[in-house]
């Protein structure tokens, strides 16, 4: 890592760190200047987090898209952005930040921890146009399931009896509800156009389109465990607390997939 | 029609969903426990997929939305109906071309077939030569790109063609009606091992050229095994053996030599430069000769463009399904 990245990244992980304490403070605190004041920094965080991967982009000449630490590095940025993207669209969702800011904090410092923060040139499979495609695909898949899954966690909190004061601080149920379905839409679709184009790139590379690979497999299940979930709520109308239950439990499987990028093995750890 | 009714229910659907996530699992984890039988499952999905999407279009509603969810079935059918149908006429093979020799797909050694289409006749007539083989590092450590030229001789018909191409990863060129797309490449020594004058071994071996990892091959008519690592520029300092880099400048291979019977017990050890030779238990080890090679594989796969139509059709129809359309 360069002096300037990581001080952008630094910056950014204060900045999450920044929100998540006064997301707190506002809540517990009745506060709303303390909500504006983190949502300030989620803002700040979120730009400095950009500028960490335009940065890093200029220097390697290749998107974030090889190893554990550019993984998180754009996995977080993505979920940091569909929140504030959400933002613009939704009232009241600015207290999400309590849920979201500190995980993407602590993917970052799961990147780090990894120890590749070095600057390595692509290897000759990365250098593919549907790699773009794939990974962006894969990243927009990431962020709206684990966001789904936040959503369902507070939906869950604030209609839970324990934290009554939480409840007027969330936006209604009903829209939690909707947004958390949403997010899985959105991410099925998604992680499709991510199956399907990693799906080209392999007839590329490999001259078949799918390997069982143990990464492909888990990304299949989860796929098919999405389907279950839509088809759950869309057929069977399942909604409320038991969906959002389930947007949680399928979380799982998207932890196995992504996380076993560089630890399971196979064709989806780098090897050249 | 209590059975079509049953097929075409959610909850089997459902069902079904839910046994392949489990089947898959156990394939993930247990993979020793899965059995061509549990081809049942998807075949039972395409069938009921069948059966409730024809309910479906029978039925009374037909919006945007309904038609989303058609199309994205469909899509779904293709893909499920294609794992049945891709091994009667799929072809694929890898080919272990060692530059400047001439291979022909009748070389045991040189191609391994994997898949043969079950509708199909015998394996094509081809002849390749690899020339110009060339690799590329940044810092001399990082591999930004493996090239070669690769010239591929068929019988089209009734005259003798060649052509040929410059292959690279992830740029698959198509020649005589197969695809040919560049896995791998490594540095193959030639090595001769002679004894009392009669050659006992002589080949190119396919070695890993990474110098982390070890590899090894077996001289069954001497009973050796020999433990290779590949010194692509080569320093010797203090007794110590490195590489400075991964550009071949000084090649070299670090040599353990075992007996097959007792493989713990090193009877060789030592660094071999091309040219060099090993004596061993009376026998001479030579490392004759060094070259590139280029691991190709070879394929063939009608159904190729179906698949990705049917995944076409599955992401229009779930844009039209989720669309922000109206009902019409």
């Amino acid at each position: 890592m360069r002096t300037l990245e990581g001080l952008f990244l630094w910056m950014a992980i204060s900045l999450y760190l920044g929100c998540f304490l006064l997301s707190l403070g506002r809540v517990v605190f009745r506060r709303e200047r303390l909500g504006d004041l983190a949502w300030r920094s989620v803002e700040g965080g979120f730009i400095s987090h950009t500028l960490t991967i335009a940065v890093r982009w200029m220097e390697s000449g290749h998107p974030p898209v090889y190893g554990t630490f550019e993984h998180a590095l754009a996995g977080s940025w993505f979920i940091a952005g569909i929140h504030l993207f959400l933002e613009r669209y939704l009232q009241r969702t600015r207290v999400f930040s309590l849920v979201v800011s500190p995980f993407v904090m602590l993917m970052l410092g799961y990147g780090i921890m990894g120890g590749q923060t070095g600057i390595e040139p692509l290897p000759p499979p990365y250098r593919s146009l549907w790699l773009w495609v794939h990974v962006t695909f894969g990243w927009i898949t990431y962020g709206s399931y684990h966001l789904a899954a936040g959503v369902a966690v507070l939906y869950l909190l604030g209609t839970g009896r324990r934290l009554p004061r939480l409840l007027r601080r969330l936006p209604e149920p009903d829209i939690m509800d909707r947004l958390t379905y949403r997010l899985i839409v959105y991410g099925f679709i998604s992680h499709f156009v991510m199956v399907g184009s990693g799906a080209i790139w392999a007839y590329g590379l490999w001259g078949r389109y799918w390997g069982w690979d143990p990464i492909e497999t888990w990304s299949l299940i989860s796929w098919i465990v999405y389907g279950i979930n839509i088809h759950l709520r869309v057929t069977y109308g399942w909604k409320g607390r038991r969906a959002a239950w389930l947007a949680i439990l399928s979380l799982i499987t998207i932890i196995i997939t992504f996380g076993g990028i560089g630890f399971i093995g196979g064709i989806h750890t780098p090897l050249l | 029609m209590r059975v079509v009714a049953f097929l075409s229910s959610r909850a089997f659907a459902l069902f079904l969903l839910s046994v392949s996530v489990a089947v898959l699992i156990l394939r993930v984890k247990r993979p020793e426990l899965y059995s061509p039988l549990f081809l049942l499952i998807p075949a039972s999905l395409f069938l009921s997929l069948v059966v409730c999407t024809a309910r479906r279009l029978r039925g009374g509603r037909k919006d945007v939305r309904f038609l989303g969810s058609i199309l994205f079935h469909g899509g779904l059918m293709i893909w499920v109906a294609t794992l049945f149908a891709s091994p009667l006429v799929r072809f694929s093979a890898r080919l272990f071309l060692v530059e400047g020799m001439v291979i022909g797909m009748e070389d045991r050694e040189a191609v391994e077939i994997y898949e043969r289409p079950f509708l199909g006749g015998a394996p094509p007539l081809f002849s390749f030569l690899l020339r110009g083989y060339r690799e590329r590092y940044e810092e001399g450590m990082y591999p930004v790109e493996y090239t070669a030229m690769l010239s591929v001789g068929y019988m089209d018909g009734d005259r003798y063609r060649t052509e040929e191409k410059r292959i690279r990863i992830n740029e698959p060129v198509d020649l005589g009606g197969y695809r040919f797309l560049f896995e791998s490449s490594g540095w193959a020594p030639l090595f001769r091992l002679r004894r009392d004058g009669e050659v006992l071994f002589e080949r190119y071996i396919f070695l890993v050229s990474i110098t982390e990892e070890e590899d090894s091959f077996k001289i069954d008519s001497a009973g050796l095994e020999v433990f290779t690592r590949f010194f692509p520029d080569l320093f010797m300092e203090d007794g110590k053996v490195g590489t400075r880099s991964r550009v071949v400048r000084n090649p070299a291979f670090g040599i353990k030599i075992a007996r097959e019977e007792a493989p713990f017990v090193d009877i060789y050890r030592g660094v071999l430069r091309p040219g060099e030779v090993a004596e061993v238990d009376g026998m001479r080890l030579e490392f004759v000769d060094l070259r590139p090679f280029v691991v190709l594989l070879m394929v063939r796969d009608p159904l190729y463009p179906v698949v990705f139509a049917g995944w076409g059709l599955g992401v229009v129809g779930l844009l039209f399904r989720y669309g922000p359309w109206r009902r019409v």
